[in-house]
């Protein structure tokens, strides 16, 4: 890589401390984004995705703790940040996409405003009618038509597709180099889901945005991202190349994943993967994965098998991913 | 989890009849298993448990205390009122009854009928709002608008009447008199349910959308079966939470009733009628006013935080204080 | 052979405050065969949750006609959380549908033996939903739905809510149910995907209407109706090589509101295929021979001869 990564996450650990006790949600995650790239990562409920981009963000909130690793952005340390340093970075550097449009937009205030409001509160110098004029020419870009009447519309006036644009024009508000997008396009329709993967798509490529894409889709992944990570129970079991993984599948979860996955392109029967995700309250002996897995043997048991690197990039946690 | 944004059909129920639905997340369901949990986190809050503490105490004085306190209604005329001593913690009052015997007794009378109001008016209440907030429509208007003129009536004023009335024929179920106990009872309860059935109604306007009772709809279920199996064993966190205020309620009602002269009359002592007799002369005999009103005022503290601690400990989003 | 379900011309209106009739269902019919599964795909606003409402009688049809020459018909629900009662443990929940048809007697073997039929053990019957995991508490509505030995199971998007490596399961499982006590489905999907791996054939729904109804086989290989092709194109696909090779239709617009659709063809706001005659009338659900299969389009796609 020629460039440093833009954003780095190293051996990140989150907590969140329960009646039912303590939850290890992220347990030594560590991943980097560079300029200009675009990183799925990838998991179900409970791999840990979601925490580990609020926790990038610095939005973690009690009962859950970032109690060890670092996240760095540019190099610079972002969870020791008092927290009117870490606002600036929020929305002007790093900007995030949630899953519900719905619950992120504030039902009062009127779209524009919101967008508006995305602008003026990284610089207080510009003017209402200039940020209203700039909410205008945002709502353009992210293609929502007559932009200048409906910048006075409320979000529930506004359909599932259009509230994620809005997200969408102000979280690109100020330019940010980094976009955070945590399934963005979960609770939309799919013709919508492909309008807004386009539009993510262009704008990354007209900003030159670096996009940490959050999903469990894996065929938004293919489709839509350069690198891929892979996470289950608070842990990256295998990470790399799209091509790469979706092509040589080296720890058993991806392959057990790439298996199970309905597609409409058909593959005649689906192959799902027994059991369910652990419960991340208890302590786990070995591999997260050993009790789901086809391939495990006693060695399994012994340890957490560390990330490995199999070929250039690609990683895997599983002590037999170079049999598999 | 996907949310389809928009789904049709709920979007269309919702344009369809009156909306006022609220998010499932508003009424937290505790689950039978959960209870568990919650008297855990009943337990850690230490306010709630102290009120709970001191409540039990207050009806174990009440009513156990009460056999061991000299008797309420001895007199001894020769001897003046006096203040608290050994022998006679609160004083003694005018006739020399011993006071803290007469504030025992009292409590009986007064937690007696808070507690039978805040049970019959939750009754009521219950009813009231699961139909309203089941059925909905025409039905839900008229006892909404029923509901909203009981909760509008000056409680005290229109007691303070009827009370006057003294005692009533019921013809072959005999007489009841309106300042008994039970009379004010049953008054106070007419009066109080009105909160407890607009809870009832927006939690039933709520769970009746959620998607199990469609599902026990679609196995056979009938409204009735639905509305009692279903809906209100969701809602029991929230009745338990509102019957502690009506207790709360009752307890100030019935006493600012007695103290008026209007509630419970003498010689069955009140809480409300101790505190008649003794204002007057609050310089000379502050005992006979201090205590009783310390006593009440304790009392309803403790129900409220007792309410309070419910609420937390069957909220499962709060974090738990301690 | 009769259809176990046979829909003709089903009409669902809401009246909206103020804001006139949302035309949730307008005009559909369809037939279920004994032992198979016809899936209704569509997105959000195209009727398809509704319909499934007014199939199992949930919701009342405005106008048209449900002909169901079964015993009976149960439901199982999208969101397993949701579906189950948190106050019940899951033996209480499947047992419930007995015990109000009066079979109580019935319950203490048929409970075991429903679990026993969606791979739940008896260590699940005493537990809340809440204990349960998302494949298991759908494994429980399933159960439930199981109880009364329905010939129709109507299931509205039952692994919407779950996490990709379960829904595989369930799939599964309804498949063996399906050809274990000769079931059928109408299985309600937005991901045409899903519906690939479970139906016989599928019918496409949008804004109330059904657009283009085939095998299932057909349907993916051949897509005639525009929007058809459109949800085909958008559905993506966990290989990237495919991704980066196929056309992709990317839709102009919004989903017309329901409560006010075009005039005309429904689709033509957002068809790239559209033209003046689409405004005009309304194309209806016919097989133009050359498609084979029927199409509610005046400009379908024909395949092309192979």
């Amino acid at each position: 890589m020629s460039s440093a990564p833009l954003l780095e996450v190293d051996s990140l650990r989150v907590e969140f401390k329960t009646d039912a006790g303590t939850v290890r949600a992220v347990d030594g995650v560590s991943l980097s984004l560079a300029p200009g790239e675009r990183v799925a990562v990838v998991g179900e409920s409970g791999s840990g995705k979601t925490v580990t981009a609020l926790a990038v963000m610095g939005l973690l909130e009690p009962p859950g703790n970032i109690t060890g690793g670092d996240v760095r952005l540019d190099g610079r340390s972002l969870p020791p940040l008092p927290d009117n340093e870490y606002r600036r970075i929020r929305g002007r550097d790093i900007a995030m996409v949630f899953q519900d449009p719905m619950s992120a937009l504030n039902p009062a205030i009127r779209v524009g405003a919101q967008v508006a409001e995305a602008i003026t509160v990284h610089d207080p110098s510009v003017s209402r009618a200039a940020a209203r004029r700039r909410a205008v020419e945002l709502l353009e870009r992210v293609g929502i038509a007559a932009a200048a009447q409906r910048v006075r519309d409320y979000p529930h006036q506004l359909s599932g597709g259009m509230r994620q644009r809005v997200l969408l024009a102000m979280a690109l508000a100020n330019s940010p180099r980094v976009l955070i997008a945590d399934e963005p396009t979960t609770a939309l329709d799919v013709t919508t889901q492909a309008q807004i993967l386009e539009l993510l798509d262009s704008s990354r490529a007209d900003l030159g945005l670096s996009v940490l894409l959050v999903t469990h889709d894996l065929g938004v992944v293919a489709g839509h991202a350069d690198r891929v990570v892979v996470m289950y129970a608070g842990r990256i079991v295998e990470e790399g190349g799209v091509q790469q993984v979706f092509a040589s599948p080296r720890h058993p979860y991806t392959r057990g994943l790439l298996a199970s996955v309905p597609t409409a392109n058909g593959r005649g029967s689906l192959t799902p993967i027994p059991g369910a995700p652990p419960d991340l309250s208890q302590v786990l002996v070995g591999c997260p994965f050993h009790p789901r897995c086809a391939f495990a043997e006693a060695q399994c048991l012994d340890a957490v098998p560390p990330l490995v690197e199999l070929a250039d990039g690609h990683c895997a946690a599983c002590v037999r991913a170079r049999e598999i | 989890m996907s949310m389809r944004v928009g789904d049709e059909s709920g979007r269309a129920r919702a344009e369809s009849m009156d909306a006022g639905l609220l998010a499932p997340e508003v009424v937290p369901t505790i689950a039978a298993g959960q209870w568990q949990t919650a008297l855990r986190r009943f337990r850690r809050h230490r306010v709630a448990m102290t009120a709970l503490a001191f409540l039990v105490f207050m009806v174990l004085a009440c009513y156990v205390g009460a056999h061991f306190a000299p008797s309420p209604t001895e007199q001894h005329l020769t001897e003046p009122p006096s203040g608290p001593s050994w022998s006679h913690w609160f004083g003694t009052d005018e006739l020399s009854r011993d006071e803290l015997s007469r504030v025992l007794h009292g409590g009986q009378v007064s937690l007696r009928v808070a507690f039978g109001v805040a049970i019959l008016s939750t009754v009521l209440g219950v009813v009231i709002g699961a139909l309203a907030g089941f059925y909905r429509g025409w039905l839900d208007e008229l006892l909404m608008r029923f509901t909203d003129f009981w909760i509008a009536l000056p409680a005290l004023p229109i007691l303070a009447v009827v009370v006057s009335i003294g005692t009533i024929d019921l013809g072959p179920l005999g007489t009841l008199d309106l300042g008994s106990p039970f009379g004010i009872t049953l008054l106070l309860s007419l009066l109080l349910w009105g909160s407890i059935a607009r809870v009832v109604r927006g939690a039933t306007l709520s769970l009746r959308e959620r998607e199990f009772v469609d599902a026990s709809r679609t196995i056979g279920a009938s409204n009735t079966r639905i509305i009692v199996r279903h809906v209100l064993p969701n809602c029991f966190g929230l009745i338990a939470v509102n019957a502690t205020l009506v207790v709360a309620e009752a307890i100030l009602v019935e006493t600012t009733l007695s103290f008026l002269g209007f509630g419970i009359q003498p010689p069955t002592p009140s809480w409300g009628n101790l505190l008649a007799n003794s204002i007057d002369n609050l310089e000379d005999q502050w005992w006979l006013t201090v205590f009783p009103g310390l006593v009440i005022f304790l009392t309803v503290l403790a129900v409220n935080f007792l309410g309070d601690g419910l609420r937390d400990a069957l909220d499962p989003r709060q974090p738990v204080r301690a | 052979m009769t259809p176990i379900l046979a829909v003709d011309g089903l009409v669902k209106h809401f009246r909206a405050e103020g804001k006139g009739v949302v035309h949730a269902v307008d005009g559909v019919s369809f037939a279920v065969d004994a032992g198979e599964t016809l899936a209704i795909v569509g997105e959000s606003g195209s009727g398809k949750s509704t319909v499934a409402r007014l199939v199992l009688g949930l919701l009342s049809p405005t106008s048209g006609t449900i002909r169901f020459t079964g015993r009976r018909v149960q439901m199982v629900f999208q969101d397993p959380y949701a579906s189950l009662d948190p106050r019940m443990t899951a033996s209480a929940i499947v047992a419930e549908p007995l015990v109000i048809a009066k079979r109580r007697s019935h319950v203490k073997t048929r409970v075991p033996e429903l679990f026993g039929m969606v791979g739940l053990g008896t260590e699940h019957m005493a537990r809340f939903p809440h204990e349960l995991s998302g494949g298991q508490r759908q494994r429980v509505g399933i159960a439930r739905a199981l109880a009364l030995e329905p010939d129709l199971v109507v299931l509205d998007e039952p692994v919407s809510a779950l996490d990709v490596s379960i829904q595989a399961q369930i799939l599964n499982l309804l498949a063996e149910l399906q050809s274990r006590l000769a079931l059928s489905y109408l299985f309600i999907a937005h991901d045409l995907a899903v519906v690939r791996h479970i139906a016989h054939r599928v019918a496409v729904m949008h804004l109330g209407r059904i657009v283009e109804s085939a095998d299932t086989a057909e349907l993916f290989a051949a897509p005639a109706h525009p929007y058809t092709q459109a949800l085909l194109s958008a559905a993506p696909v966990p290989d990237p090589e495919v991704e980066k090779a196929r056309r992709r239709i990317v839709l102009r617009g919004e989903m017309p509101r329901a409560d006010d659709p075009p005039s005309g063809c429904r689709f033509r706001t957002r068809c790239w295929r559209a033209q003046d005659r689409c405004a005009g009338d309304e194309p209806a659900l016919v097989d133009p021979g050359a498609v084979g299969h029927p199409v509610a389009c005046f400009f379908p796609e024909v395949p092309s001869p192979a």
